[in-house]
């Protein structure tokens, strides 16, 4: 069995897988076409190889994984993953190869949103700046060292990155649409509101699950980080639906 | 310096009456294009150099000559929404504004394009001679807002919204208290 989790990147995927690690049958493949240069990984990271593999290939991998009555597979894959498939880029506009596959196979999904955009979008940067995520070193998108004071090039960007990552998500919720067996929900009800263990405990319970354990909320932050200018990020958004996010 | 109350746009445009204040000859403006009429995409030139509005320079465009701007205009959040999605999809040429008025010479411009303010707009944001801006009825969506004021404090420009209208102004324009 799989349930295939989509989010965008820093939505708490990782968070969430595990609280159900206490399974038995719960089996965590991880982002399985995430790039770790090499590293050594689960087997599944043959994904990774620079050629990209089929998705006919894909296909028979994930047969392969349906065939083991015994256990739950837990596949992430973020939406910048989507159009791995697809000849031609095409972001979001057209529904990706890959996408529409998954909603044939109609295995259980889990689409997993952040409706705080803005707090996800700061995480990425800050994440992307301290060197623990994806690219390496403390560097800011005009190629200058991000420091611990207030940035207003770093706020603008995390505004317009935080539209991006609304966008993104909207558009792969509107091809969704059809997928017989899909969940959604978001970070926030899951680890910020007061009936996230609930949350968590309904999910745990929808992919069949006898162990729901509580998350490691130490690595949750719910500060806006130093570079963060939060009077520029209200007045950019003064006005508009967007505006609670300063709140 | 001249008298500012001579430089009062003609009673006709009373539209953009409310932008005089930001068009002052003292705040360095030495022309404004100005867009009259709702749905007619025609520009006017007015000089602030020396002498009162009479001297009237008409300088005559179409941004999209083929599309009836008049027919987007509405004002509800969900026409907004509409007009957002419909003119993003459609490639249509337009006419450079630097062809109008002189270039190299500081502008304010005043845009009245029925839910064409967005892209328009923030095409203006990289030209060195426009100092300031004014969206009437600014039709955009709040993702067209938010990128527009993203791309305005990057290019260096103070904005001011009100319920339908905004305001772009060159923050090197503005007074130390005003920022």
């Amino acid at each position: 069995m799989i349930v295939v989790c989509l989010a965008n990147v820093r939505s708490g995927t990782t968070a969430l897988a595990r609280c159900f690690r206490g399974s038995e049958s719960f089996v965590n493949l991880g982002e399985i076409f995430y790039n770790s240069d090499g590293l050594m990984g689960h087997y599944v990271k043959r994904w990774e190889a620079p050629n990209c593999p089929s998705i006919d290939r894909f296909e028979e991998y994930l047969e392969f994984l349906r065939s083991d009555p015994n256990h739950l597979y837990w596949i992430d894959i973020k939406f910048h993953d989507l159009s791995r498939f697809d000849p031609i880029q095409y972001g979001l506009l057209e529904p990706p190869k890959l996408l529409l596959k998954l909603i044939e196979y109609g295995d259980q999904a889990l689409l997993l949103d952040r409706s705080n955009c803005l707090r996800g979008a700061c995480s990425v940067l800050q994440a992307t700046a301290t060197g623990n995520f994806h690219s390496k070193g403390g560097v800011s998108g005009d190629g200058s060292q991000r420091k611990d004071c207030i940035s207003r090039p770093d706020t603008i960007q995390a505004v317009r990155l935080s539209q991006i990552r609304k966008n993104q998500f909207l558009a792969v919720e509107r091809f969704l649409l059809s997928h017989t067996n899909l969940f959604v929900s978001d970070y926030e009800s899951m680890f910020h509101d007061v009936e996230g263990s609930d949350n968590r405990a309904f999910l745990g319970q929808w992919m069949g699950l006898e162990v729901v354990q509580e998350p490691d909320l130490r690595k949750i932050s719910s500060d806006w980080p130093d570079w963060f200018d939060v009077d520029l990020a209200r007045t950019i958004l003064d006005g508009t639906g967007d505006h609670w996010w300063t709140a | 310096m001249a008298d500012s109350s001579k430089w009062r746009f003609p009673e006709d445009l009373i539209t953009v009456a409310r932008y005089d204040a930001l068009a002052q000859p003292d705040s360095g403006v030495r022309q404004a294009l100005i867009h009259v009429h709702p749905g007619i995409v025609t520009f006017h030139e007015i000089s602030f150099c020396e002498d009162p509005p009479s001297d009237w320079i008409r300088g005559i465009s179409s941004l999209r000559p083929h599309l009836n701007a008049q027919n987007l205009r509405a004002g509800s959040r969900e026409d907004r929404e509409f007009i957002a999605r419909s003119h993003r999809t459609r490639s249509s040429r337009t006419t450079p504004l630097k062809a109008i008025g002189e270039t190299s010479r500081d502008k304010f411009i005043i845009l009245d394009l029925e839910g064409l303010d967005f892209d328009v707009c923030a095409s203006l944001f990289n030209r060195s001679d426009v100092v300031g801006i004014g969206c009437e009825h600014a039709l955009m969506s709040d993702a067209e807002v938010i990128h527009l004021r993203c791309t305005a404090l990057e290019c260096g420009f103070y904005f001011d919204f009100s319920d339908e209208d905004a305001i772009f102004l060159r923050e090197s324009l503005l007074t130390e208290s005003e920022i």
